[in-house]
């Protein structure tokens, strides 16, 4: 609007003020809990981190993804591979290391691609993952899967995910307010103009689908521990990419949407999943038809109008 | 003695790889060319086509499993089901919704995407997620050479008469001539006087009758799935993309490509290497030449 936003006095503080709140929370809440109810949170962390990596992409740079289950599928079984001879907390990290390498190298020839191709390819990129792993089990190894021998290790996940979430999320409001998170923009509101500008859209891009895989990967791995079994069918799975698309498109377009949405999905997720999955999916389904039909701005827009409305 | 019997059994082999070849050449130029008109015509991606050709099989599969009907008669069952589908879609939520967003080919795949999604899970629902498949035509014909069933010429024949139809209407026609001038370019066309709503319906149209063909086509031959549909989707999106968008030739050419890419493979090494190999033709594709490779000969 050419308005010229004034930040409020002191929003840093309350910033620090609500991590300091969210990390008190968060961390004591083992000891009161069931782990049935850790388990949930873990869910709710997980789809938290998934749609906030996703937004770094798709979000700012406007390249949607429809393939969030390659990184996870990656991620998951980088940590199955190496979990036996590397510690757990530096496999996890690897894992996210790996898919990172891999967005970014696999950044530069496939963000050439723009509009419906990307989001084709993206929605064809993790079924070549999985296919390719697959075969490569058949063939090579003649075993399909791996399980994952670890203990009990329900509090450690959910301490680990709890983290990288508060990590994400701070990570986008800081992206978004620097130079990066502006390029990033510039791509999805006008490419040329963008590179005309002096941004060199090519490494932002892929700097993007980096950071996007780094997260994801990361959250594959502890998911992996958390399943403690690995197989390509299950960790490639469709349903991710569903999911952390509906979520961030029920969230919109705003640097908390992802955080909203996905905290409104996770609480349908528990409560359908287990024992109507296919009812599930419909439902995302319906949803996101709504959203694309009628409600582009989603949740967060809904709540920017109520707001002005007060 | 052994190396004429053994130079015979090879000599075979080729035969049925380019019987095969031929076969899944044709198959995936039907696929691919609903997407590409569609596509190409309406600049609507149909995410959802395989799941459209996961109805046909199942048309079919049903009223043989259900009814006790030939599965034969699927196609007047389907031509009903699959026009009216068109026609719903493009009335309640191509050209009232998607044509109006700023973005078409994005907002569509969402669309399109929601809508595979549901599908498909009700498609789990409804016939479970077991493979199923029905036998018909299963008699076999001794040519010289190789052996061939005769529900897999009956698919030969009838995916190159559809190609042909099509070709006819596109080429040859006074209506071939109108969607292809809006294919070419969209805004002339409407100045010229050519309504595209019309254009559009039909094309929408068209593209529903030949994917839900190709749905009963695939379950003569291929065991089927509710989750079946991606794989096709994906060999719709190669064919269009090689072939180039709206160029009904070049996705025949497509067809044959990526049906000698997977044959050869497939004989090779194995099929499930032939898979990733498809994949990874669809990932090189589009980072290379997404505006398809015969497109400069338009």
């Amino acid at each position: 609007m050419g308005k010229v936003v004034e930040k409020p006095v002191g929003s840093k503080l309350k910033g620090i003020l609500l991590i300091a709140a969210y990390l008190i929370v968060f961390t004591t809440l083992p000891y009161f809990v069931s782990s049935y109810f850790l388990s949930f949170l873990i869910t709710l962390f997980s789809l938290v981190t998934l749609t906030s990596a996703w937004y770094i992409l798709s979000g700012f740079a406007g390249y949607i993804s429809l393939g969030s289950a390659a990184f996870i599928g990656i991620g998951a079984y980088v940590t199955a591979l190496i979990y036996k001879n590397v510690p757990l907390p530096l496999c996890v990290l690897f894992s996210g290391c790996i898919a990172g390498t891999i967005g970014l190298l696999l950044g530069y020839p496939i963000l050439r691609a723009r509009g419906p191709y990307f989001i084709i390819l993206t929605y064809g990129l993790a079924e070549f993952f999985r296919n390719a792993i697959q075969n490569w089990e058949n063939l090579v190894e003649h075993l399909t899967g791996h399980v994952i021998f670890v203990g009990y290790l329900i509090p450690q996940i959910y301490l680990s995910i709890m983290i990288i979430t508060l990590f994400i999320t701070v990570l986008i409001f800081i992206i978004k307010n620097s130079r990066f998170g502006r390029g990033l923009v510039l791509i999805r509101e006008n490419e040329d103009a963008a590179e005309s500008m002096g941004v060199n859209t090519r490494l932002y891009k892929s700097l993007a689908f980096c950071l996007c895989g780094f997260f994801q990967g990361i959250n594959g791995g502890l998911l992996a521990l958390y399943w403690s079994y690995v197989e390509p069918f299950s960790v490639f799975s469709s349903v991710y990419s569903v999911e952390v698309i509906v979520m961030a498109y029920l969230g919109g377009p705003a640097v908390y949407g992802p955080l909203l949405g996905s905290s409104v999905l996770s609480v349908v997720h528990v409560l359908l999943w287990a024992s109507y999955p296919y009812f599930y999916l419909i439902l995302l389904g319906i949803i996101l038809i709504i959203i694309v039909m009628f409600f582009s701005e989603g949740l967060s827009g809904v709540l920017r109008k109520l707001s002005k409305n007060l | 003695m052994f190396k004429k019997a053994f130079w015979l059994y090879e000599h075979m082999i080729i035969l049925e790889i380019l019987f095969n070849w031929m076969l899944l050449s044709l198959l995936y130029a039907l696929i691919g060319l609903p997407m590409s008109l569609l596509w190409g015509s309406t600049r609507v991606v149909n995410v959802a086509q395989g799941e459209v050709i996961m109805l046909g099989a199942y048309t079919a599969f049903s009223l043989l499993i259900f009814f006790g009907i030939n599965p034969l008669y699927a196609f007047l069952v389907c031509a009903a089901w699959s026009s009216l589908l068109g026609f719903l879609l493009y009335k309640g939520a191509f050209s009232m919704f998607i044509f109006k967003h700023k973005e078409t080919e994005k907002s569509s795949i969402l669309f399109t995407f929601a809508l595979s999604n549901i599908v498909i899970n009700a498609g789990l629902l409804m016939w479970g997620a077991q493979l199923r498949g029905y036998k018909i035509m299963t008699e076999h014909i001794v040519l010289p050479g190789l052996v061939v069933s005769l529900n897999r010429i009956f698919v030969i024949i009838v995916c190159f008469a559809a190609i042909v139809t099509i070709l006819i209407l596109l080429h040859k026609t006074w209506f071939g001539k109108i969607v292809r001038a809006s294919i070419d370019n969209r805004v002339e066309a409407q100045l010229c006087g050519i309504n595209p709503d019309v254009v559009y319906l039909a094309c929408t149209f068209i593209s529903f009758l030949i994917t839900s063909f190709s749905g009963i086509l695939i379950s003569t031959i291929y065991d089927i799935s509710p989750n079946m549909g991606f794989f096709y989707t994906m060999i719709a999106f190669l064919v269009a993309m090689i072939g180039g968008l709206g160029n009904i030739k070049g996705c025949l050419v497509a067809g044959f490509i990526v049906g000698f890419v997977q044959t050869a493979v497939g004989y090779l090494m194995s099929g499930g290497v032939a898979l990733t190999m498809v994949y990874f033709m669809f990932v090189i594709i589009i980072c290379l030449r997404p505006e398809g490779i015969f497109n400069w000969a338009k």
